[in-house]
C-alpha cells in the first residue's frame, strides 16, 4: 500500500493522464441529477461527496446487454462489448454493494462471464461520503461512510489534499509509469491519528439486521399491512445498487438473432408469472415482501451479509414513500416480541 | 445509428425502395370490395398487405402503433361506410378511436400520411383501387419509415 | 391558514366515520419522515387520525387505493382524486356504497422543492366533482407564479406549447428526445389511475406487443399504447410526470388528446358521473378529421 498525497485541485489533471486508453465514468450533472455518466469533456465532471443519483452499477451490469448472436448457418459469436473503465468516485455504499454482485455473478459454481469481464476491465476509484442525504442510512447498516476496501483505488480526504491508497494490483497498474510527483501536493505530515479520526465518532445505531427464521419473518409480519401503500412499479430495484435479477429476450436483427440480457424487477407481477398462467406471488404483498426478504434474509443465509447497503435510494425515489428502512425496523420490532 | 445506416441505405436506393403498406380490411365492406378490385382486374400499386378483420371497430389502435414501430411504411385502414356496419355501429366507435390515433402520432411527430382511414364499401372496387393509388403515392412521397426499430421479436 | 383548517375539519370527519363504525379504513395523506412530499397513509384507528394531514405538498393520487378492496374505504379527495372515483363508478371498478368521499378543495400541490407538482399549475378544476362531504377552502389561492393559469388557453402554452404549431420534425425529436430518457420502469403506468388492467399489454405474451429491449421504438410502443389507452380518460392528476424517476415529460401527448376529445366531443373525463366517456359511445354527426375522403383539413 503506497501512501501518495495528492492535491485536491490536481485531481482533474491526474485523471487525464491516468486515463489513457480508458473511458471514464463519474459523477456529473444530468437534467438537475447528480449521475455517473462517461466523461468526454473533464468540466463535466464533478467532485463531491454528495451520493450520485444512481449507482454504478449499470457499468458492470447494464440494463441491456447484447450476450451472442446466432446466424442462420449455426454459428454462435459471443460479443463483448467491455471496454477498459475507470469508475470514479464511487461512495463507500455503492463499493459494498459490489461485494452482493460480486457474490452473486462472478462466484460459486457459475460465473457470468459477461459481468466477470467487465468487472475485470474496471478499475474503480472510491471516495468517502460527508453528505448524509434524507434517507440515508449507512451506518445502521455498519457501513463506514469514510472508508471502503471494497474498490481498487482509494482516495481519503484529508481536508485539502487525498491521500492515495492503492488497494489491488489492478489499481497499481494504474499509476505504474506515472510521475506521481507532479501531483504531490507538498506540505504532508500524516498525522497518526488521521485513518481513526475519519471513522464515525456518532454512537453506533442499532444495526438493521434480521436474525430470524425465514419462517417466522414470512409468517409473522403483517406483510399486507406493510405493503398497503406500493404502487408495484419497478424504481426501487432498478436504482438499487445490489439487485441483479435479468431476463433474456431472444430477438431477430436483420438476418440474425441475437440474446440480450435486460433487467427485470420482482416487483412486477410477470417476473414469477409461470407458463401455465399460476403467478405464485400474484399480488404486491408477496411482490414487497420478495424484495425485502430477499435482501435482509435469504442473501444473508447463503453468503452471510445483508444485501443492503443503506444509500437509501429507494426511499428517497419511491412515489408512494416506501421506506425499507421502517420496514425492517418494524419487523424487528415485531421479532423482539 | 444503426437506424440512419437503414435511412442512408434505403435512401440510395430509393428509386428501388417500395413501401411497404399494412391494410387493416373489414370483412363485410372493404375487404369485399378488395376482392371485387380483384375479379374485375382493376389495376392498384401491388404495396399492400391486406389483413381481414371482422370489422373496422375490431381494428386495435395498437395493432397500427405496432405495425409501424416494427417498420412498416404506412398502414390503411377501412371499413364499411359510417351506417353500413356489419355489427351496426362498429365503425362509429373506431371513427372516434381513428381521430384520436391520427392526432397523437401527429403530436409525436409521425408524418400523418402514415396512417389512413378510409370506407370503402363491397361495391366499390374502382374506390378501392383509388384509394390505394392514393396512400401509395403519398407513402412513396413521404420515403421510409423512420420510427421503427431494427430488431423484431423471435 | 386555509389548510389548517380543512385539516382540522378533516380530522373532524375522519374521527367520527372511524368511530361510528361507518368506514374501516381512511385513505389519506401523512407526513413523510424524510421531510418530502406527503405519502399516502391507511388510517383504521380513530386514534391514529390525527397523523393525517393536508397541507400544499399532498401530491399524490389516492384513487387508485380504493380499486379492489373490500373493506368500506373513505377516501381524501383532491380534484384530481375525485374524478379519478368518477371514472371508476363509471367503469364498474368500485361500489361507490361503499367508499365515502371527502372531497377537499384544492388549491394545487408542490413539490419538495417548492414547484409546482405536474399538472397542478394549469388544473382549472379546484372543486371535487363529486363528494360525500366537502370541505372548502376560505379562499383559493392558486400559485403566484401561475396568475395567468386559470385561463386554460396560456396555461397550455406553458407545457404543452402548442405542441401541433411546432414543425413535424420539432416534435419528432422532441418525442424521441423524451424517449431516450425512458428507462422503461413503468412508473407512469403504476401510478397513473387509468391504468388497471389486471394484465397491461405490455405484459402479454401472445401477442407480445414490447419486446423487452430498450430500443427507441420499444419506448414508442409503450408510450403510444398507453396514451391511446388513456385517449379521453385522463383525469390531467399529473402522476405519471410526478413519479417518473428519469424525468420524462410526456404529459404533453395525452393532453392533447384530452384537449382534443373536449374540443370534439365536448367531453372531459370525471366530471360527471352520468355521461358516457366519449369513446364508448358516438354520434352520426362525428367529424372524420384526416381521413382519406373525409374532413382534409388536418392533413
Amino acid at each position: 500500500m503506497s501512501l501518495e498525497a495528492i492535491s485536491k485541485k490536481r485531481i482533474k489533471e491526474l485523471l487525464e493522464s491516468l486515463g489513457e486508453g480508458y473511458k471514464l465514468v463519474a459523477p456529473a450533472w444530468e437534467d438537475g441529477k447528480l449521475v455517473f455518466k462517461e466523461i468526454k469533456n473533464m468540466d463535466e465532471m464533478v467532485i463531491s461527496h454528495e451520493l450520485p443519483y444512481k449507482s454504478p452499477k449499470e457499468f458492470l451490469f447494464p440494463q441491456l446487454e447484447r450476450m451472442m448472436c446466432f446466424d442462420t448457418t449455426g454459428g454462435v459469436t459471443v460479443e463483448d462489448q467491455s471496454e477498459k473503465t475507470i469508475v470514479f468516485g464511487v461512495k463507500p455504499c455503492d463499493l459494498e454493494a459490489l461485494k452482493v454482485l460480486k457474490a452473486v455473478l462472478a462466484q460459486g459454481k457459475f460465473h457470468d462471464a459477461w459481468f466477470v469481464t467487465r468487472m475485470e476491465k474496471t478499475i474503480f476509484i472510491g471516495m468517502g461520503c460527508s453528505s448524509e442525504k434524507p434517507g440515508c442510512f449507512c451506518a445502521q447498516r455498519g457501513i463506514n461512510r469514510k472508508y471502503s476496501s471494497t474498490c481498487d483505488v482509494f482516495l481519503r480526504d484529508m481536508g485539502d489534499h487525498y491521500k492515495v491508497e492503492i488497494i489491488t494490483d489492478k489499481g497499481r497498474s494504474l499509476f505504474n509509469g506515472l510521475d506521481l510527483k507532479k501531483f504531490k501536493f507538498e506540505e504532508v505530515s500524516y498525522p497518526e491519528n488521521m485513518a481513526q479520526s475519519s471513522r464515525p465518532t456518532d454512537e453506533t445505531p442499532r444495526l438493521l439486521e434480521i436474525d430470524a427464521e425465514e419462517n417466522v419473518v414470512f409468517n409473522q409480519v403483517d406483510w399486507d399491512r406493510i405493503a398497503e401503500r406500493c404502487l408495484g412499479c419497478g424504481i426501487c430495484t432498478y436504482l438499487c445498487p445490489t439487485c441483479h435479477c435479468f431476463a433474456f429476450k431472444d430477438v431477430k436483427e436483420k438476418d440474425l438473432s441475437v440474446r440480450y440480457r435486460v433487467w427485470d424487477s420482482c416487483m412486477y407481477p410477470k417476473f414469477t408469472l409461470h407458463a401455465s398462467g399460476h403467478n405464485p406471488r400474484s399480488t404486491k404483498k408477496e411482490r414487497f415482501r420478495q424484495r425485502v426478504m430477499h435482501k435482509y434474509v435469504y442473501i444473508k443465509q447463503n453468503q452471510g451479509y445483508t444485501a443492503c447497503t443503506g444509500c437509501g435510494r429507494c426511499i428517497r425515489s419511491c412515489p408512494a414513500g416506501m421506506n425499507i428502512k421502517t420496514v425492517v425496523s418494524e419487523i424487528m420490532e415485531v421479532l423482539d416480541e | 445509428m444503426a437506424q440512419q445506416q437503414v435511412i442512408m441505405d434505403n435512401k440510395s436506393s430509393l428509386d428501388k425502395w417500395e413501401p411497404k403498406i399494412i391494410a387493416f380490411l373489414c370483412n363485410w365492406c372493404s375487404y369485399a370490395g378488395a376482392d371485387l378490385a380483384g375479379t374485375s382486374r382493376l389495376q392498384y400499386p401491388p404495396n399492400i398487405r391486406i389483413i381481414r378483420l371482422p370489422c373496422s371497430g375490431r381494428v386495435n389502435p395498437l395493432f397500427i402503433i405496432k405495425a409501424l414501430t416494427s417498420g412498416a411504411d404506412a398502414v390503411m385502414v377501412s371499413g364499411c361506410h359510417p351506417g353500413d356496419c356489419h355489427y351496426l355501429a362498429g365503425n362509429m366507435y373506431a371513427r372516434r378511436r381513428f381521430v384520436m390515433l391520427k392526432r397523437l402520432l401527429a403530436t409525436a411527430g409521425i408524418e400523418p400520411d402514415r396512417v389512413h382511414f378510409t370506407w370503402v364499401s363491397a361495391s366499390e372496387g374502382n374506390r378501392f383501387a383509388q384509394v390505394v393509388d392514393e396512400v401509395v403515392s403519398r407513402v412513396k412521397k413521404l420515403g421510409p419509415n423512420r420510427i421503427a426499430g431494427d430488431r423484431d421479436e423471435l | 391558514m386555509s389548510f389548517k383548517k380543512q385539516e382540522n375539519q378533516m380530522i373532524e370527519v375522519c374521527t367520527r366515520l372511524l368511530t361510528e363504525g361507518e368506514v374501516d379504513v381512511v385513505i389519506g395523506f401523512s407526513s413523510d419522515q424524510l421531510g418530502g412530499c406527503a405519502i399516502p397513509s391507511f388510517i383504521r384507528k380513530p386514534l391514529d387520525v390525527k397523523d393525517l394531514k393536508w397541507d400544499d405538498t399532498c401530491t399524490p393520487n389516492l384513487a387508485k387505493y380504493v380499486i379492489e378492496r373490500k373493506e368500506k374505504v373513505a377516501i381524501i379527495a383532491k380534484p384530481c382524486d375525485a374524478r379519478a372515483l368518477v371514472m371508476y363508478q363509471i367503469e364498474n371498478q368500485i361500489d361507490r356504497n361503499h367508499v365515502y368521499i371527502i372531497g377537499m378543495e384544492c388549491p394545487g400541490m408542490k413539490l419538495s422543492d417548492g414547484t409546482p407538482a405536474p399538472g397542478c399549475q394549469e388544473c382549472t378544476v379546484r372543486t371535487p366533482p363529486i363528494f360525500d362531504i366537502l370541505i372548502e377552502a376560505d379562499k383559493i389561492q392558486t400559485f403566484e407564479v401561475s396568475e395567468l393559469s386559470s385561463n386554460r388557453e396560456n396555461s397550455k402554452t406553458s407545457f404543452v406549447e402548442s405542441s401541433m404549431e411546432w414543425e413535424l420534425e420539432d416534435r419528432l425529436k422532441r418525442f424521441q428526445d423524451e424517449m431516450q430518457k425512458c428507462i422503461l420502469c413503468f412508473s407512469c403506468r403504476q401510478a397513473c389511475y387509468g391504468c388497471y388492467c389486471k394484465t397491461c399489454f405490455i405484459e402479454r405474451d401472445v401477442p407480445n406487443w414490447l419486446p423487452q429491449d430498450l430500443d427507441i421504438s420499444t419506448k414508442m410502443m409503450f408510450h403510444l399504447g398507453r396514451a391511446m389507452h388513456l385517449a379521453g380518460r385522463c383525469v390531467e392528476c399529473g402522476a405519471c410526470e410526478r413519479v417518473c424517476p428519469s424525468g420524462v415529460k410526456i404529459r404533453y401527448l395525452i393532453q392533447e388528446l384530452t384537449d382534443l376529445c373536449h374540443e370534439q366531443y365536448g367531453y372531459r373525463a370525471g366530471m360527471d358521473m352520468n355521461e358516457t366517456p366519449a369513446m364508448a359511445t358516438f354520434s352520426l354527426g362525428d367529424r372524420e378529421i384526416g381521413f382519406l375522403g373525409g374532413d382534409q383539413n388536418e392533413s
